[in-house]
């Protein structure tokens, strides 16, 4: 399927010559605009903001670790006055729960599916805009009610969720059970819903799109691993969300409306009675986690996609094991439906299942695996350029190698017994995220911003911001390995009140110290980012002299429907880097367009 | 590299390293937590000092108590007599602000951020009294009461048991916990005698300087805590001790029990429920859903259900003798000392072990 | 300058190397707590197999990463031809086939394990040793008096210390009084949620103690978010050199709490 005109009738069609004039003020233009690369531009905006909270979020976290019960910087006196500017311990587990919450459905999500999907795609595919371009716009829209109620839960009585970013019933269900809970919680259940119905818009447009606007020539096995990946993210969301989408308004019920889905009988809580009960605290932790596992996924997937097109474009040779390569995104979002339980190993689930549940994930580390070796594969007789964007990307390989092998630990169970909820776990979570999706994320960043403003980012900063961010991200999170073997808990206010964790106070201190630097280090890349738009070297269409359709736009930054009069025809893969008939540095366009600024 | 860029990296490691000397172990050890003791909430709004008033008043409470950075006990006090060691007062507090203060306040007012979602409130310790003792009904605890109290926790409440603490720790914060009760009760009677005494008015009259009303202030803070003191000190002397055993747990006893429970002499039953359960009509409005009396420190008194097997102030036989014997002070508790026997106060504890425990075989 | 990004990125299998072997003597909290049943054993020793198996896989691929970015260092070198290929279908099939073996292998490998430790039917026939309840914020432990059976008025209550004896199978009711808790020991290497509306059991056998003057002691922690005092649940495990001892103990403290003509203070 590759016809670019049989598309619905939202989308325009310039393929007649005649003037077809859309007045657009400046509100339809950049704030309520439909084309798809501006709402991925405003996703990126706002994952600066909402990255900057959850980083916040984070240090409050450090610091209480590094220096409990003294004075918190800042904000302190502001908050608690006749405490000296001492956390409460209320406060901490509602730092960690909105870091986690902010991070995963603000920053990281929004960043890879919304971001770059929106950007990326149609231009990868030779598309006008998406199939969509309205529902497109809500699709942003949506994270705006989003990020209010998670901002505003700060403020109700109460304070916000408090209960995990996991939410496990009674805690989060019943409101005497925790100073979150009172209020926070219903804010926090409501935000996700709008989350939630921004990412179901967005993954239905893309498939969508995808599915049916490929141009002439751009067949299923000639689009680049970031659609790919993108796809099938996206049809990972569309299945997943559902589940999450009911057990948060159970939940609701639970809490507004008196239902008993999560509460046992005759719970009393805190000396309030919790209800009519006949509920399973369980219930909740297998509908969570069967969106949950998915969505760690869907967080991890677009950033591979990105990483392969950033390796084989700076390697100057094509994806090694390219069909491979699709057929393990598609194993690790089919395997992903098969693995929740392994987040409930310890919880009272029946124990047989620990054991069916421990094979898949075992195997589940598999394709991530094949994908690594893929990565080797496409370095390997190849001439690298350490440009910024590659840098990101390697260190993607590398970091996320970590992650993926810490997570053997954990799928293994009985080794699980003793670290489940311990602070390897929370290493784990880092390497794949941090590690993982944010550098994934920064890649694609530097990557694609020529494309976006027609300038590039200043590379010697982009080094230094990648300098320092990977040394300081190894610092904060290489030892969590280690206290995880001590059994350090997680989301604790004060682990050193136990003996077997008291000494671990001055290699938490040396963590929160570069945790801090960590997040100096990502004023530069705000800075670089918002300095560029201005004064950045300007570029021609393909500055990074790739293959992909999207470099190959008759203007440098693509006007509104992409490809002026005449869609692009693609006439071979994507990552024909080297190949006989290439350019000297390798080039060898998807198709035989020329791009503005390019010379033979 | 350009020679601006230069610059810049030479600035962004400047920066760093300066956050790392900033935030070091050895510059944060420094940093002391900064607090302030206020006077009593109940004593600002119940006098009408105005500023001079208020302003000597706080001025001898911390001459004679000290501050957060370093309390003290006045001499009057006799602290060994109290059992408070030198030194300790300052590990205690230290011990307080970590683990007692984000629930029980700044000055032990039970007004910490915690305290509002808290259910029952934390202790103010500022009247000071508590309400599970082991003495006599007007008697302050003794240091062995706020110890177990400490090591136990208060069952079926947010207080939690802190037995896994050090002996040290433990010592300090019991130290600690009755400074904030002497302290407490002595700014309130202070504030009694200024106001009875004319004082204040007369130096709000200009009549009197502020240094002669300070020196009244310091005078009544001397009587006052010889006072409070003395009886802190006779505390140990009133420990109630059963003197009569109290006999197996069987029908017989239980069956007893029930009478007096139900009986005109105690009206247990009024307020704690035909069937124990709490929510008797003496104390709670059905329709409303609300408690009608409070307790003295304002929060509504709530008779327990005695069903649920959780007896705040300690589940052993002798605890709940003692809740018969002295009531439980500050509530509406009362203590039956005067109108039943030892043996008749033991009949209505094992009926109350009864309401959770099958003893019918 | 590209030679600086590889020393970088080698900086990572050299900096993990170091802060192991930086740990390892450290010990203390920075190490697996000293082990005392048998299933700890187990435990580690499952930790360890993997951390090899990871470890070389880790060191294996960073190297072969590092080697890489080396030798392919484009710098200098524009224009030169590259390995043009796009893929090799027999490696592919390699090393898809041999790691899922392994990854198969080690999972069936463990289940062993995991049944002995989780399977209700692997439950030592023994009377239940105490009943643990976890609710906001400590551990009540409740322990069947002369009549063998829980919830009866000859039972010991006992809060945050859990009294057990060495090489006997311990086997623990567990339940929770309000939201989710987890019970924890450490040294054990145990580890189980505590569930509203659920009874659960959990069994453990302690072998080894640390040869101090008796009776060994251990903290309990709880794993599982329940609210602010999160960390405040503090436990203890004690565990007596032999029955007697406990019994002992046990006896006492049942004075100290039905003492009705003294005070003898608090169960400990």
């Amino acid at each position: 399927m590759n016809s670019n005109t049989a598309a619905p009738a939202a989308a325009h069609d310039h393929a007649h010559a005649h003037d077809h004039h859309h007045h657009q003020s400046f509100l339809t233009k950049y704030i309520f605009s439909t084309d798809h690369k501006v709402i991925g531009i405003q996703f990126l905006f706002t994952i600066f903001v909402t990255l900057a909270l959850g980083g916040l979020l984070a240090l409050g976290v450090r610091w209480q670790l590094a220096y409990p019960w003294s004075e918190l910087p800042i904000i302190g006196k502001l908050l608690w006055p006749d405490q000296g500017g001492q956390m409460p311990a209320e406060f901490y587990p509602m730092l960690t729960t909105m870091h986690a919450s902010v991070m995963i459905f603000l920053v990281i999500i929004p960043a890879l599916t919304g971001a770059f999907g929106n950007f990326c795609i149609p231009l990868q595919i030779g598309a006008r805009d998406m199939a969509f371009p309205t529902m497109n716009m809500l699709s942003y829209w949506f994270m705006w009610p989003a990020l209010y109620f998670f901002l505003s839960s700060f403020l109700v009585e109460g304070g916000a969720a408090a209960a995990g970013w996991t939410s496990y019933p009674p805690l989060a269900g019943i409101k005497s059970a925790a100073p979150g809970s009172l209020n926070g919680q219903t804010y926090w259940l409501a935000g996700l819903l709008c989350v939630g119905a921004s990412s179901l818009l967005g993954s239905i447009n893309y498939i969508t799109t995808i599915v049916k606007l490929r141009t002439k020539g751009m067949t299923f096995f000639r689009m680049p691993m970031t659609t790919w990946a993108l796809f099938i993210t996206a049809i990972l969301q569309a299945f997943a969300l559902p589940v999450l989408t009911a057990a948060l308004i159970l939940q609701l019920l639970d809490r507004t409306m008196g239902t008993s889905f999560f509460v046992p009988e005759n719970l009393i809580v805190n000396n309030v009675e919790a209800g009519p009960g006949g509920g399973q605290p369980l219930l909740w932790q297998h509908m969570f986690w069967f969106y949950s596992h998915p969505a760690v996924y869907i967080m991890i997937l677009p950033a591979m996609g990105v990483v392969s097109d950033v390796i084989s474009t700076f390697a100057r040779k094509p994806l090694f094991g390219y069909k491979p390569m699709v057929i393990a995104i598609a194993s690790i979002a089919g395997m992903g439906f098969m693995v929740w339980g392994h987040h409930m190993f310890q919880s009272g689930m029946n124990p047989a299942l620990g054991a069916t549940f421990m094979v898949s994930t075992m195997l589940i580390a598999l394709p991530s695996a094949v994908k690594t070796f893929n990565w080797l594969g496409t370095l390997w007789g190849s001439r690298i350029q350490f440009t910024t964007p590659m840098l990101n990307a390697l260190a993607f390989v590398s970091m996320f190698v970590i992650g993926g092998l810490s997570g053997i630990f954990m799928a293994a169970t009985p080794v699980d017994i003793f670290i489940h909820d311990t602070y390897f776990i929370v290493a784990h979570i880092h390497y794949v995220l941090f590690g993982g999706s944010l550098f994934g994320f920064f890649a694609g960043l530097y990557y694609w911003y020529p494309k976006m403003f027609g300038r590039q980012m200043n590379e010697f900063w982009g080094k230094v911001h990648f300098a320092g961010s990977f040394i300081c991200f190894n610092l904060v999170f290489f030892p969590m390995h280690i206290l995880g073997m001590s059994g350090f808990p997680r989301r604790y206010a004060d682990p050193y009140s136990f003996d077997t964790w008291k000494d671990a106070q001055p290699l938490n201190q040396m963590m929160t110290i570069a945790a801090v630097i960590l997040g100096f280090f990502q004023i530069i890349l705000v800075a670089n980012f918002l300095i560029s738009l201005r004064r950045g070297k300007k570029v021609d269409g393909n500055p990074w002299r790739s293959n992909s359709l999207e470099w190959h736009t008759p203007d440098v930054t693509p006007g509104h429907g992409n490809w002026g009069a005449h869609p692009p025809v693609v006439v071979r893969g994507p990552y024909d880097f080297g190949a006989p008939e290439a350019a000297q540095d390798g080039y060898l366009g998807q198709t035989e367009n020329k791009y503005p600024g390019v010379k033979a | 590299m350009k020679p601006l860029d230069g610059l810049g990296l030479a600035a962004v490691a400047a920066a760093a390293t300066f956050g790392v000397v900033l935030m070091s172990p050895g510059n944060m050890e420094s940093r002391t937590i900064q607090l302030d003791y206020a006077l009593p909430p109940s004593v600002v709004v119940d006098y009408e000092f105005g500023e001079g008033g208020f302003r000597a008043l706080t001025e001898v409470m911390e001459e004679a108590f000290g501050s957060h950075a370093a309390p003290k006990l006045p001499d009057e006090a006799d602290a060994e007599g109290l059992g408070i060691a030198a030194g300790q007062l300052a590990t205690g507090r230290e011990q307080f602000r970590v683990k007692c203060m984000h629930c029980h306040g700044t000055n032990g007012g039970g007004d910490g951020p915690t305290a509002q979602f808290l259910n029952p409130r934390p202790r103010n310790f500022r009247l000071g009294k508590i309400k599970f003792t082991s003495t006599a009904q007007a008697s302050p605890p003794t240091r062995s009461d706020i110890l177990f109290t400490l090591k136990r926790g208060l069952a079926g409440s947010s207080m939690p048991s802190f037995v896994t603490e050090t002996d040290e720790h433990l010592q300090a914060l019991v130290g600690y916990v009755q400074y904030l009760m002497i302290r407490g009760e002595v700014a309130s009677l202070t504030a009694y005698e200024l106001d009875d005494n004319g004082e204040v008015e007369e130096f709000n009259d200009q009549e009197i300087s502020y240094e002669e009303l300070k020196e009244a202030a310091a005078d009544y803070l001397a009587e006052q805590v010889e006072f409070v003191a003395g009886k802190w000190a006779d505390a140990s002397d009133s420990i109630v001790i059963p003197s009569v055993p109290r006999g197996p747990l069987d029908l017989a006893s239980a069956e007893r029990g029930r009478e007096l429970f139900l009986s005109a002499t105690t009206e247990c039953s009024a307020c704690h429920g035909d069937t124990g359960r709490g929510k008797g009509a003496n104390v709670y409005d059905a329709e409303s859903d609300t408690y009608k009396r409070q307790d003295d420190w304002g929060n509504d008194a709530i008779p327990a259900d005695l069903t649920r097997g959780l007896y705040r102030g300690g589940d052993r036989p002798l605890d709940l003798f003692r809740r018969m014997h002295s009531g439980i002070k500050g509530s509406i508790m009362p203590g039956f000392a005067g109108n039943l026997s030892e043996g008749q106060m033991w009949d209505v504890v094992n009926y109350v072990y009864s309401l959770r425990y099958d003893i019918t075989e | 300058m590209n030679k600086f990004w590889i020393f970088l990125f080698a900086l990572v299998p050299l900096g993990v190397l170091g802060i192991y072997f930086w740990a390892h003597a450290q010990g203390g909290a920075l190490w697996f707590p000293a082990g005392i049943s048998e299933m700890g054993e187990d435990i580690d020793r499952l930790f360890w197999i993997i951390l090899g198996l990871t470890g070389t896989i880790f060191f294996g691929v960073e190297a072969l990463f590092l080697w890489f970015l080396f030798k392919y260092d484009g710098k200098g070198r524009d224009g030169q031809a590259v390995k043009y290929t796009h893929g090799n279908h027999r490696l592919e099939t390699l090393w898809t086939v041999i790691p899922a073996g392994i990854l198969v292998f080690l999972a069936v490998f463990q289940f062993k394990t995991w049944k002995e430790i989780k399977f209700r039917s692997n439950a030592p026939d023994v009377p239940l040793h105490a009943r643990v309840t976890g609710g906001q914020f400590e551990w009540r432990f409740r322990y069947p008096g002369a009549d063998g059976r829980l919830d009866t008025p000859d039972d010991l209550e006992a809060v945050n210390v859990l009294h057990v004896w060495k090489d006997r199978d311990i086997k623990l009711q567990l339940e929770s009084r309000d939201v989710v808790h987890s019970f924890f020991i450490p040294a054990v290497r145990i580890k189980q949620d505590l569930v509203p509306g659920m009874k659960q059991l959990m069994w453990f056998k302690v072998t080894h103690t640390d040869g101090q003057p008796a009776p060994d002691l251990h903290e309990i922690a709880c794993a599982e978010l329940c609210g602010w005092g999160h960390y405040k649940m503090k436990g203890r495990l004690v565990v007596h050199e032999t029955e007697a001892d406990y019994r002992a103990w046990l006896t006492q403290a049942l004075a100290k709490q039905n003492a009705d003509q003294a005070d003898l203070g608090i169960v400990e």
